[in-house]
């Protein structure tokens, strides 16, 4: 096990790697240089001396050779400096700093949401197969799986001014000074982004459930006289609770992606809505952080649940 | 027994997704309207005590605002108190140099004053009267202006507004050196080192030339007057934080993609104003949000006649909310169309653009996106003193429609032949470019749908991302682009200085170089004091993008700009373009916001 572990944390080095050439080259390959886009102004107004640019250039660093721009990067990483915005002119640091668990409060409230919902809705359409009550839970879930996330988020804004003349309060509000306010905020941005993983879950926990059931450990269960209910939960769904966390964890990064569209239509200010704001605005430092942050929570992540199933299964090892 | 338990666990997840539905039913219900209050940051500039009062002629109310909480306090004009929720498309830069005022800073306008200001309290929006002057005059040599500052007129700082600081503040302006992305727009008519103080409350400013258009652009907001002291201080005057002015508002927060709020300048110099505590401007760029929100009261009204939303959706919003909200549509001052790269072929050749002038069906156009009410695409914008009036130009080409409706045929016939003439095939492949960015890819659609109608050219449109976009006009690698402009202000040389003239925006982009003769008139109209001569000249040249070369540009419409407002502000009046009227110093909330 410990050997496993191990492997999989050496294998964080090169992928990590692999992601920076990937979102520098990206950047690079894009046309538009970040210093003429703010001289210019996003309209493409400004006027200004090839001097001005020069300087700005030498200013942001775009005029060095792009190896060396990609080294300094990594090198600033490695020592927890993520460098400064280049459109906003502050420290990328203290933004990702008051970003991130913005959009990690969000995530983590839809998944709950998403578990909250998903998980009954699943067990009852596998305990209840073929009734009405499975059709229902699978129409849900066939619907959540069809619908984007973004197209939810419309929908729930429509329905909300439509059918309450409501909004969630605009600025936003911090979860500890002012709770109450930050989940009128968030509940409704939450369901949005929770919505397809809901679905997904669903689905799963239906198919994993129903395959569950066919097991003689559930048979002989039933045979010892078990409530039903101690069954469904104690033997039934422990076990089948490992594919759920397999594409659970998988989801949580496509949750955090989800987050840029979502965190837009909501106006929630998390870290989502900061890099739609920095491709705008060709931020090239600003995005290859951000997405450094994603991908490490995302690998983090997909790491944490590989430890999980050995916890989950004891028949698990990886020796 | 299997089915008792069964019933009793559907039963608990029946239970338990109620109580969810339940809680965010209440959270729902029980949310009551922003309530956002301003905290000062402890950075901000804090004001000293005033300066005495002295000027009795202030063209302000004479009544005492409001400087406690509490019941609101009406005065015999208006009602004082409340912070104006407003809403924001996009989220500024941080670069807030008063100077360096482009769209992402009109945020700032209450924290400055101008020399001038347009009237924001009558119904004529052309009025302009002083704000930092209380009163100007020409002299009779046409190109010296005196300005006569109001005696009690201060800073943030409470140190008096002088007229060396208005020197500063024309010099830096027009500074070359510096990034200015609208200001020097005045630098034909103004040159560093022509504004000189009289004395302390008196400022001369000199033209370079006769300039009948510069006391219109000096009085819109993107003119400030800064503080010469603070400007040559060590003070870096381009964070938001150190925005100091003489204006009714000071900066109290930003918070970033959120939020930016102004709060009363207690000590403001025009008595009786502000009535308003302040602003709080919300960042809202996803447009059903931004629908939401003026809907349900959560903002009051754009911070300046610029939204995300297009005439349409705005004229929907208003015949919906007609209870609640007004709609001002302000003309003139921007405009869509086509933008011509006229560096290569087969663009380069005058007859090739005169038959993509006459093929736009701009009716089509109109109706679509300008909801049916958008002001004729002319090249000068239409039943203004120096464009032709709609009724005339219904009757020329390219404008002119058939009988039964749609193009005339007249024109496309014309159209065909030129193009044959300049060698042009059926089938020619066309790119049309179009940022991702205010409505261009949809505009892009339909031009490369008449195009295709009319020309028979095989058009496409290319959806590019807005930067993207704009390097690519610098480079002049494009064929043609579906693209707008806003206006400083809605006066012949702003007009067509940006788009028809040399070092003009649209020239950069398109390469295209307008005969001498254009430029002869330019200079001639520019520098005309009299009105009805100067209408002689620009239709003049009016006629000549209409019947020899359109230049770079062709227009669909005139654009509207919008300015939603919510009933409770009173006082607010249709501004002459979308760069004046934003100090907000004279609106207040009836009833209270």
């Amino acid at each position: 096990m410990n050997t496993y572990v191990l492997k999989r944390f050496m294998l964080f080095v090169p992928t990590l790697l692999l992601v920076t050439l990937m979102v520098f080259a990206l950047m690079r390959l894009v046309p538009g240089d970040p210093a003429e886009l703010l001289l210019m102004g996003f309209e493409g107004d400004g006027q200004y001396s090839q001097q001005q640019l020069d300087d700005l250039r030498a200013k942001l660093g775009t005029d060095r050779p792009l190896a060396i721009q990609y080294l300094s990067w990594i090198w600033g990483m490695l020592r927890g400096d993520f460098g400064v915005s280049m459109y906003f002119d502050t420290p990328i640091s203290e933004d990702l700093g008051a970003k991130l668990p913005i959009t990690l409060e969000l995530a983590a409230l839809a998944l709950l949401l998403a578990f909250v919902v998903a998980m009954p809705l699943g067990v009852l359409s596998a305990v209840r197969q073929d009734t009405i009550a499975d059709y229902a839970s699978r129409i849900i879930a066939i619907a959540g799986v069809a619908m984007p996330t973004f197209w939810i988020g419309i929908l729930v804004v429509y329905f909300l001014v439509t059918w309450f003349d409501w909004l969630p309060p605009l600025g936003y509000a911090d979860l500890w000074n002012d709770p109450w306010k930050n989940l009128q905020q968030m509940v409704f941005p939450a369901i949005a982004l929770g919505f397809y993983n809901m679905a997904l879950i669903a689905r799963v926990t239906r198919s994993s459930m129903l395959e569950v059931f066919r097991e003689d450990y559930i048979r002989t269960a039933r045979s010892k006289g078990l409530r039903e209910g101690a069954v469904i939960i104690r033997h039934a769904l422990k076990n089948a609770f490992l594919p759920i966390l397999t594409i659970s964890g998988w989801q949580v990064g496509r949750l955090i992606a989800g987050t840029v569209v979502i965190e837009t239509i909501f106006l929630v200010p998390g870290m989502g809505r900061l890099l739609v704001d920095s491709i705008l605005h060709r931020d090239y430092t600003m995005i290859q952080s951000i997405v450094m942050v994603i991908a490490f929570m995302v690998l983090a992540l997909n790491l944490v649940v590989d430890l999980l199933y050995a916890w989950l299964d004891p028949r698990i090892r990886y020796e | 027994m299997l089915n008792r338990a069964l019933n009793r666990l559907t039963g608990r997840i029946l239970v338990a997704m109620a109580v969810i539905i339940a809680l965010t039913a209440l959270v729902a219900c029980g949310a009551t309207a922003p309530t956002d209050s301003t905290e000062p940051a402890s950075d901000s500039p804090v004001p000293a005590q005033p300066a005495a009062s002295t000027s009795g002629d202030s063209p302000a109310p004479t009544a005492v605002p409001a400087q406690a909480a509490g019941a609101p306090q009406t005065s015999d004009r208006g009602i004082y108190g409340g912070i104006v929720p407003m809403h924001d498309y996009a989220f500024p830069n941080l670069i807030w140099h008063p100077h360096e005022f482009s769209n992402q800073t009109k945020n700032m306008s209450g924290i400055y004053n101008g020399l001038l200001e347009y009237d924001a309290e009558t119904d004529d929006p052309y009025d302009i009267v002083g704000d930092l002057a209380e009163s100007w005059e020409l002299q009779p040599d046409g190109v010296t202006y005196v300005f006569h500052l109001h005696q009690n007129a201060t800073w943030h700082n409470g140190n008096p507004v002088t007229a060396e600081d208005v020197v500063y503040s024309m010099d830096s302006l027009v500074n070359s050196e510096a990034n200015r992305p609208q200001t020097l727009i005045i630098a034909p008519y103004y040159s560093p080192g022509n504004a000189r103080a009289i004395d302390d409350h008196t400022v001369e400013i000199k033209t370079n030339n006769p300039a009948p258009d510069f006391v219109p652009m000096l009085a819109s907001d993107a003119f400030k007057m800064m503080s010469k002291a603070w400007g040559e201080s060590d003070v870096d005057t381009s964070k938001w934080e150190n925005g100091m002015g003489s204006g009714p508002f000071m900066p109290t927060t930003l918070e970033k993609d959120v939020s930016l709020s102004l709060e009363r300048n207690p000590n403001y110099w025009k008595e009786g104003l502000p009535y308003i505590d302040g602003s709080i401007h919300y960042y809202i760029a996803d447009k059903g949000t931004a629908i939401g929100s003026y809907r349900t009261g959560q903002v009051l009204m754009t911070t300046w006649p610029v939204t995300n939303l297009s005439n349409t959706e705005i004229l929907e919003l208003q015949e919906s909310e007609a209870d609640t909200l007004d709609v001002y549509l302000i003309p003139n001052t921007s405009l869509l169309g086509t933008l011509i790269n006229t560096t290569i072929e087969p663009f380069n050749d005058v007859r090739v653009r005169r038959a993509m002038h006459l093929a736009v069906d701009r009716a089509e156009f109109r109706e679509i996106f300008g909801g049916g009410i958008a002001p004729m695409g002319t090249p000068f914008p239409p039943e203004t003193w120096f464009g032709r009036g709609e009724e005339e130009a219904s009757q020329m080409p390219g404008f002119r429609l058939a009988p039964e409706g749609g193009k005339h045929p007249g024109d496309i016939e014309e159209a065909r032949r030129l193009l044959a003439e300049a060698g042009v095939p059926e089938g020619f492949k066309v790119n049309i470019m179009a940022r991702t960015a205010v409505e261009y890819v949809d505009l892009a659609q339909l031009l490369a749908d008449q195009y295709r109608r009319y020309l028979g050219w095989d058009a496409t449109v290319q959806p590019i991302d807005s930067a993207t976009g704009i390097t690519r006009y610098k480079e002049q690698d494009y064929q043609i682009a579906a693209q707008g402009t806003a206006l400083l202000v809605g006066e012949p040389d702003p007009i067509i200085g940006k788009i028809f003239m040399p070092g003009g925006l649209w020239i950069q982009w398109s390469g295209w170089d307008a005969p001498q003769k254009f430029k002869d008139w330019f200079a001639a109209q520019s520098q005309e004091l009299d009105r009805t001569k100067r209408a002689e000249i620009l239709r003049e040249m009016e006629e000549f993008i209409l019947t020899e070369d359109p230049g770079p540009l062709l227009v669909y419409y005139w654009s509207f700009r919008d300015q939603v407002v919510n009933k409770k502000i009173q006082n607010y009046h249709m501004p002459a373009s979308i760069w004046v009227q934003l100090k907000h110093e004279r609106i207040w909330c009836d009833p209270e916001c």
